[in-house]
């Protein structure tokens, strides 16, 4: 019976917990939304911020994010192409590379790739900034740390999210293009037709409100874990790790929903 | 210090800090900790924040450290790149809580005068926080 109990209570504290911190995060991401969506918050200081993380998240990455978009676009396309070619639904083709590979594995391809380089930078920096007291001064110099430190960076991480997204897109068809030919002796013009064909209005927009999603909450959780850190050192790991538990968690959770949406 | 906790809540808008508690940015060069404050809150242009910084580092003859980021600066250094931070909110008024545990025994009284005199038309009053056992290294300060 005693054990029960103990039970029932660790339970209990573990659901307030998470539904305490869950609560946090939800006021955290309203309190980024208005703030993103005021004019007045957006004065030298931020725009300065915002240029510099637009250059550590998408142009220090393109380098990495290309070779890795090769290698794997290549290899993934040659598989998929193989297996359309062995089932025979080369007439799909277009459904296929839009449906599967434009809507779903690219976005999550990209948003993977930010999430292992800059969430997980972005959540050391804020907890060291915290355990170093440099939010405190921020602070104290009346610096609204989300104007300052927080919007430059979700900003940056939506503008990274579709402009990396449509690189890969890019090079998926084109690597999907060069199977095409090898597989089918498909030309150009029947290729472009066929994905064109495909595509709908409702697809873009779907791709397009997936990727500012994914970025807001790839940006916006490391930023709470990191600015909620304790002021300790060793708050630092800690911190980080909690925080990429719950990107991660943030886009399968994200991925799935856009599927149930898709199959509305 | 219960005085600058009680200074804190009464001068909380232009109250210029100078603690060893509140770091410079250590992403930020020295020139652009001080820019920051009016980049932030008068929206002034880089350029112009660049200028502003980088004369009053130079009134205090450390423009050297302009371009270099905290860890590559000295005690000293870091303590007169935080004075100048705090002078930069329009009609700031500093507070400087304990200069000697910041900087240590090399910090010369005099220099710290000569520095709060070359800047004062940036700031209104500053208040110097420190052991009762230190006033007499502010004789030069005419208390």
């Amino acid at each position: 019976m005693r054990t029960m109990k103990a039970f029932v209570e660790t339970v209990g504290d573990f659901s307030i917990e998470k539904y305490q911190h869950l609560k946090d995060l939800l006021f955290f991401s309203v309190k980024c939304l208005q703030h993103l969506f005021q004019k007045r918050n957006y004065n030298a200081a931020v725009l300065d911020v915002l240029v510099v993380q637009i250059y550590f998240t998408s142009v220090q990455i393109i380098f990495l994010f290309l070779t890795v978009s090769i290698v794997f676009g290549s290899v993934f396309m040659g598989f998929i192409l193989q297996k359309i070619k062995n089932m025979g639904l080369v007439e799909y083709l277009g459904d296929i590379m839009v449906g599967f590979v434009f809507i779903e594995l690219v976005p999550f391809a990209t948003v993977l790739l930010l999430a292992l380089r800059t969430s997980s930078a972005i959540n050391t920096e804020m907890a060291v900034m915290k355990v170093n007291g440099e939010i405190e001064a921020l602070q104290s110099f009346k610096i609204d740390i989300v104007n300052y430190l927080f919007l430059p960076r979700i900003i940056s991480m939506g503008v990274s999210a579709l402009v990396l997204n449509c690189f890969f897109a890019v090079i998926v068809s084109i690597s999907g293009f060069l199977f095409s030919n090898l597989f089918f002796d498909m030309k150009m013009g029947i290729y472009v037709d066929m994905i064109l064909e495909s595509v709908t209005f409702k697809d873009l927009v779907l791709v397009f409100s997936k990727n500012l999603v994914f970025a807001f909450f790839i940006s916006v959780i490391p930023l709470h874990s990191g600015s909620q850190a304790s002021p300790e050192p060793t708050a630092v790991p800690v911190s980080v790790l909690q925080g990429m538990v719950r990107v991660f968690i943030a886009i399968v959770l994200i991925e799935v929903s856009s599927l149930i949406i898709r199959s509305i | 210090m219960a005085g600058l906790a009680e200074l804190k809540r009464s001068h909380a808008h232009h109250l210029g800090l100078v603690t060893k508690e509140l770091p410079l940015l250590s992403n930020l060069s020295a020139w652009q900790n001080i820019a920051l404050i009016n980049q932030y809150h008068e929206n002034l242009g880089i350029k112009k924040s660049y200028e502003t910084a980088l004369d009053l580092l130079t009134r205090l003859g450390i423009e050297s450290v302009a371009h270099k980021r905290n860890p590559q600066l000295s005690e000293e250094e870091i303590f007169f790149v935080k004075l100048i931070r705090a002078v930069m909110f329009l009609d700031a008024k500093i507070a400087i809580d304990r200069p000697f545990r910041q900087v240590g025994e090399s910090l010369h009284p005099e220099l710290l005068h000569q520095h709060l005199q070359t800047l004062s038309r940036y700031y209104l009053r500053c208040f110097i926080f420190d052991y009762q056992s230190n006033q007499e290294r502010y004789t030069s300060f005419n208390l």
